[in-house]
């Protein structure tokens, strides 16, 4: 919660006393006033700044695949050359670009926007030299895509191509141990181990305190994201696993896995009062219990029972949210 | 991060110097193998207006695959199986090599036989005549057999490029490809006395082959009104990667 949120709650705090008759003095109040109208002064509105966020996100991403429709509707009037030459240039004049954004508009939604665009252009450009010179997929690119994306964030402190940067980076993780074993794309994002081990590396990146770890609230969502995706898959795919055991065996296990981490990730949200870690939990939770349901009972309960079962479980995951919620809730105050 | 903007140009040349100079690098010596296609076997893919790049798509007239193998020849080809299963699934796909080569015989015994038939039924019967539809069919056999049957043949595979060029040799390719096993015989190779075979599919890497510009019109709608014949020339350089060295139109045999 910002300074900003704070001050309008204890606003809204103050009037709701006012009405139950509690009421302070007119001295407080004024020097209470003065001092919150001298700190909101330089503030911007914060209705503005997410309409601005909104549109620079809206831009960002519409300029990106701008940049990738311009390039394919005219490469193939180039000759190989111009080709390598407007795809090596693209990116970095869309750095050049960013850096005089940033320097022009602070704020950033300006910079965040050639941002992204500078790293669409990126992405187009060692995909399409790939293209063009017939070399094999490899998923290494992802590395410098990753790279790439974390260096914009943090030069220019913009959480978008960060974000995205996250993602690219998370999916070079996921795929390193398969390629190391010589397995071959796209099979090498599948892996249910690989994804689990990948998440698992930035969810707790933040922890470890590195200075890299800018945004720790992007880690935590990239990797609980696919250490959940991960379990996911090993819980109904138990063949994607690279455990020595049938199928069965293995979905089982992460089964049990998939529960386990689950309520550790809710159980880690509500102590350190991360909302994200336990609403993710959460949702988690409830889809892993939506599958296990229609796989037990689907077949056999009559459609009315199996339908039932399910809205008392919506009302079970309805009031184990609540407490949740009543859990960070007290954390906070 | 002051060296930020320093670092994020460093980045985008190193990352695009390496697949720059593995081009270079393929391209540093003459080609090690060259093979001549037809548009059966390298079709061009259908052009839109929203991508004006043209490819070449491998295509096949049987599946890429080599059946009836050995669990030795699995091994050699660097796979295994193991004992459950259809596919051998644990053992995702793996990266590995595939020589591929043209296998004209039976394709050219068909092409010389519609040519003996529309020659004679040309010699007897004017083309307007109601015998004339014989003729028509004949040429549209032709044209199909032509355009779009595709001799093209998986022939061995392996993990070695220069031991499969050394055995196969010039008039063949060698294709980084993704390959990946099936048990042809399950689950009667598990009873006593039963024999395992095993079944090896390929998709070679790229799955389509860039085509410069200066030749994107010879080949343009060749599966369309055009019917555009033409040969292909691709060569593999010195650091295997496969590439599109000459594109020629070629005449039209049922004309």
């Amino acid at each position: 919660m910002t300074r900003h949120d704070r001050i309008q709650a204890f606003k809204a705090e103050l009037i709701a006393l006012a009405e139950e008759g509690i009421v302070l003095d007119e001295g407080t109040l004024a020097r209470i006033r003065a001092h919150h109208e001298r700190l909101l002064a330089g503030a911007p509105d914060e209705r503005l700044s997410l309409g601005m966020r909104l549109a620079s996100f809206v831009g960002a991403v519409a300029l990106s695949a701008a940049v990738f429709f311009l390039f394919y509707r005219f490469w193939g009037a180039l000759s190989v050359p111009r080709q390598v030459l407007v795809l090596v240039a693209a990116p970095l004049l869309l750095v050049g670009a960013t850096h005089l954004l940033h320097r022009w508009e602070r704020s950033g939604y300006f910079a965040a926007l050639a941002a992204l665009a500078a790293f669409a252009a990126f992405v187009l450009a060692l995909g399409t030299l790939g293209v063009i010179f017939n070399l094999r997929p490899t998923p290494h690119a992802f590395l410098a895509y990753g790279l790439f994306g974390l260096l914009l964030g943090w030069t220019y402190d913009l959480r978008l191509p960060h974000f995205a940067g996250l993602v690219a980076f998370g999916a070079w993780l996921t795929a390193l141990p398969g390629t190391l074993a010589g397995e071959e794309l796209p099979d090498l994002f599948g892996r249910g181990e690989a994804l689990v081990l990948a998440g698992a590396l930035l969810l707790l990146a933040p922890r470890l305190r590195l200075p890299a770890s800018r945004w720790p609230r992007d880690h935590r969502i990239v990797g609980m994201t696919g250490l959940f995706l991960g379990l996911f898959i090993l819980s109904v795919a138990g063949r994607q696993s690279w455990l020595p055991w049938s199928a069965r065996t293995v979905e089982h296990l992460y089964q049990v896995a998939g529960f386990l981490v689950a309520g550790g990730v809710i159980a880690w949200g509500v102590r350190a009062r991360l909302a994200e870690l336990a609403n993710g939990g959460m949702i988690f939770l409830t889809i892993l219990c939506l599958v296990k349901a229609v796989d037990w009972w689907w077949e056999w309960l009559p459609r009315w029972l199996f339908f039932l079962l399910l809205a008392a479980f919506a009302i079970g995951v309805m009031v184990a949210l609540k407490r949740v919620r009543g859990a960070l809730a007290r954390r906070g105050a | 991060m002051k060296r930020g903007p320093l670092l994020l140009v460093a980045l985008v040349a190193v990352a695009t110097a390496v697949p720059l100079g593995q081009a270079v690098y393929d391209r540093s010596a003459p080609p090690r193998m060259t093979l001549t296609l037809s548009q059966g076997e390298l079709m061009a893919d259908w052009r839109r207006d929203e991508n004006t790049g043209v490819r070449l798509g491998w295509a096949w007239g049987r599946a890429p695959e080599l059946d009836s193998l050995s669990r030795a020849d699995l091994e050699r080809m660097g796979l295994r199986c193991e004992r459950e299963g259809y596919r051998c699934a644990r053992e995702a796909t793996r990266r590995g090599w595939i020589v591929v080569g043209l296998d004209s015989v039976g394709w050219r015994r068909r092409v010389d036989s519609i040519r003996a038939v529309i020659d004679s039924i040309r010699a007897v019967i004017p083309e307007d005549s109601a015998e004339g539809r014989g003729l028509r069919d004949q040429v549209q056999q032709m044209k199909r057999a032509v355009l779009q049957e595709s001799r093209l043949r998986v022939l061995d595979i392996g993990t070695d490029p220069a031991a499969l060029a050394e055995r196969w040799g010039d008039g063949h390719l060698v294709l980084a490809a993704r390959i990946y096993a099936f048990r042809e015989t399950w689950p009667a190779d598990t009873l006593r006395g039963g024999v395992e075979r095993f079944r090896v599919h390929a998709d070679p890497l790229p799955a389509d082959l860039y085509l410069p510009n200066k030749w994107a019109p010879l080949v343009e709608d060749s599966t369309g009104y055009r019917d555009r014949v033409y040969r292909v020339t691709v060569a593999v350089g010195r650091g295997w990667l496969p590439r599109v060295t000459e594109v020629a139109a070629a005449p039209r045999p049922w004309e």
